[in-house]
């Protein structure tokens, strides 16, 4: 008996949500994210502890098996990147049958940015575009042309994560597999024209995903030292030695303004005002709540480091604490994304097996079922706070670190109430849309 | 700062701008055209979910016949004409002449089937509904001056498990192209017995998502859908034809 369904999904892919958490938990651990932020501002410690533990130890064993494991890894990327790109078009046209979107909303899009947090830069090292855009480099020499200031500037990687987002959370059509194809192909010819036209090292500043992740990585114990090696280190430290220009920060907003529009996608009072509205209709509707959503996140970090440049008389005071958006990012990942990784992420193993929809049992798993229970709800439930709540503690720590670092201790704790209230905002929230 | 900071909802603006546009000049975008080039039945609520034959001269007839066998099961055997019926898998193109049986009981899709019988298998006591219509290579139903092509047959299960007492359940209607009372909501505990009664004043299709239960709905006709809410969580159930969500289950 095989059945087959059509369907039309409201976030990128999966028609589940999480349970709503029970307002007091939600509240209490508001509460405790706010008590212990006031704690560190004052009374953690004075001196800058994070630079100091920014050079780790070699992972001397792995360095030699390193460039085997990194060439086969990206012939594995770059293999299943034309495999899926191949089914989007050849395969079924359906969201859940075809391999593609559960492959980019929740392999790619969660997977990869939340084993970056983990495993650090691996992203850089077996993404395919960076494999074909390497290969177009070597394949020609290259013609050193200064490239335009939209490129060089980093702003151009803030297109393809605003157009992802757009197709996750508002097209209507976003996650159809002869969409996510076309899609997929204009990019790929897009950053091979870029290559080809200023060589990959500047078309690189264009591929926004490698550029997020890149970022996300920093807050990995893992990394590579300056000679290339992989070290390892504290976790969470390795925020501090980013520089965070306007653009990284504007990507990283966006990427918190997606996953905070998609919390607010399946709360009630959201569906409520979108119900009866498909086609077209709901696109402007989403449309419309996405770019809401992401102007709060935004307006709500602009206004605190403009008054945060007055108090401290920086200019550079929103670069500075970028690098707090990132561990608040990976806990609204975590906390949205967590179950949709490990319960409709399992579809992945099950059509990797038959990517084209052809009845074939490559690897033996094509007729495996998703296991939707298993982790229990409770375990989602408690992921979900303590991601939110830790994400925000590490937020608070290290704008606390880079104050200490940079000024003295009054200036350093005025410097925090307008981070800090961005951050509680955020958490907020993040722990209201979690309350359903 | 200040100039980043522009910089930031300037692309913000434009972003929006550029969606709006593209969401509004939809179906006339070159993505869109292209993609319908490739595969007609693509935008199901564009081009419908079904394909008229009424102009055929001999179009495909289909009828149902069945017996209540053993405990709780039916045997039945289905009589096609006019069409050759061809395996689902590997999913194919549509081919006229061709195409498959979707099953339905109790107005919820069961198979779909290339073989002319079929046995349905713990059925509970009580009197069923089997209904069987026919279906191009790629899942559109075959209609005839508006009507599926499709028979229907009513069973008595005399010997079969009593029908589980219903726990919970709610009557959602689709009225006018929107939900009469909003969004409907239903909260269940795990483990529990559900029912959900649906009514259309259009032809259409529900699903229920995660517990992947379809329902055929005809204008004017209420379908009752009956499970056991096993899996925990927050499910959307939406129409298929009109592509908006009308239930929130939450299973707790």
């Amino acid at each position: 008996m095989v059945l087959i369904f059509n369907s039309l999904f409201a976030h990128g892919v999966g028609g589940r949500s999480d349970l709503p958490i029970s307002e007091w938990i939600a509240a209490w651990s508001g509460a405790m994210a706010l008590l212990l932020s006031f704690a560190a501002l004052g009374l953690l410690w004075h001196q800058p502890r994070f630079p100091k533990l920014l050079n780790g130890h070699l992972i001397s064993k792995l360095v030699k098996t390193s460039q085997v494991v990194a060439a086969t890894a990206r012939l594995v990327v770059l293999v299943l990147f034309f495999v899926v790109l191949a089914a989007c078009f050849i395969g079924p046209d359906n969201t859940v049958a075809n391999i593609a979107p559960t492959t980019v909303f929740i392999i790619f899009w969660v997977g990869v940015a939340i084993s970056s947090a983990i495993f650090g830069p691996f992203w850089k090292t077996v993404s395919p575009w960076e494999t074909l855009g390497k290969l177009l480099d070597k394949s020609r020499t290259v013609v050193t042309r200064p490239a335009p200031n939209w490129l060089t500037s980093g702003w151009a990687a803030l297109i393809p994560i605003t157009i992802f987002h757009w197709l996750e959370l508002a097209y209507h059509h976003g996650s159809s597999p002869r969409v996510l194809g076309w899609s997929i192909l204009i990019y790929t010819v897009f950053l091979l024209a870029l290559a080809w036209r200023w060589g990959w090292a500047e078309a690189r500043k264009a591929e926004g995903f490698g550029v997020l992740f890149q970022l996300i990585a920093a807050i990995s114990p893992i990394f590579k030292g300056e000679d290339n090696r992989l070290k390892v280190r504290l976790p969470f430290v390795g925020i501090s030695a980013l520089n965070m220009s306007g653009p990284s920060i504007a990507i990283v907003l966006a990427a918190l303004g997606g996953t905070a529009f998609d919390g607010v996608s399946r709360t009630g009072w959201w569906l409520d005002l979108a119900v009866g509205k498909s086609g077209g209709g709901l696109t402007v509707v989403n449309t419309l709540g996405l770019a809401w959503v992401a102007l709060i996140i935004g307006v709500a970090y602009h206004q605190a480091s403009r008054i945060g440049s007055r108090l401290t008389s920086d200019q550079n005071f929103a670069q500075i604490f970028g690098g707090s958006l990132i561990p608040i990012l990976i806990g609204y990942d975590v906390a949205h994304y967590f179950s949709l990784l490990i319960l409709e992420g399992q579809a992945f193993k099950i059509l990797l097996s038959d990517p084209y929809g052809q009845g074939w049992n490559i690897f033996g798993t094509a007729d495996h079922a998703i296991n939707w229970t298993v982790v229990s709800t409770t375990v989602i439930g408690w992921v979900q706070i303590g991601s939110i709540v830790c994400g925000h503690l590490l937020g608070v720590l290290f704008a606390h670190d880079r104050s200490v670092e940079l000024w003295s201790k009054r200036t350093a704790l005025r410097s925090q109430y307008p981070m800090l209230m961005v951050m509680v905002l955020y958490t907020v929230m993040g722990l209201v849309l979690m309350t359903g | 700062m200040v100039e980043v900071i522009k910089k930031i909802f300037f692309a913000l603006i434009v972003a929006t701008l550029i969606s709006c546009s593209s969401s509004t000049t939809d179906d006339a975008s070159p993505t869109s055209m292209a993609m319908d080039h490739n595969d007609s039945h693509d935008h199901h609520h564009d081009h419908g979910n079904s394909l008229d034959v009424s102009q055929l001269t001999d179009p495909p007839t289909v009828s149902i016949s069945g017996t209540a066998t053993e405990t709780g099961e039916v045997n039945l055997n289905f009589a096609v004409k006019n069409l050759e019926l061809v395996p689902i898998s590997p999913p194919s193109e549509h081919e006229s002449g061709q195409g498959h049986l979707h099953l339905y009981v109790d107005g919820v899709s069961v198979a779909m089937l290339h073989e002319t019988s079929y046995v349905v298998t713990d059925l509970t006591k009580g009197l069923h509904n089997f209904r069987v219509a026919i279906s191009t290579n790629d899942h559109r139903e075959y209609h005839v001056d508006g009507k599926a092509i499709s028979d229907s047959i009513s069973i008595e299960i005399e010997e079969g498990e009593e029908t589980p007492e219903v726990d919970k359940g709610i009557t959602v209607e689709v009225k006018n192209g929107t939900v009469v009372d909003g969004l409907q909501r239903l909260t269940v505990d795990v483990g529990e017995q559900v029912s959900i009664t649906l009514l259309s004043d259009e032809d259409d299709m529900f699903h229920l998502h995660v517990y992947d239960l379809e329902v055929s709905l005809t204008a004017g006709q209420p379908e009752t859908l009956q499970f056991q809410a096993d899996v925990p969580g927050v499910f959307e159930g939406e129409l298929h034809e009109a592509g908006y969500q009308i239930l929130a289950l939450e299973v707790s």
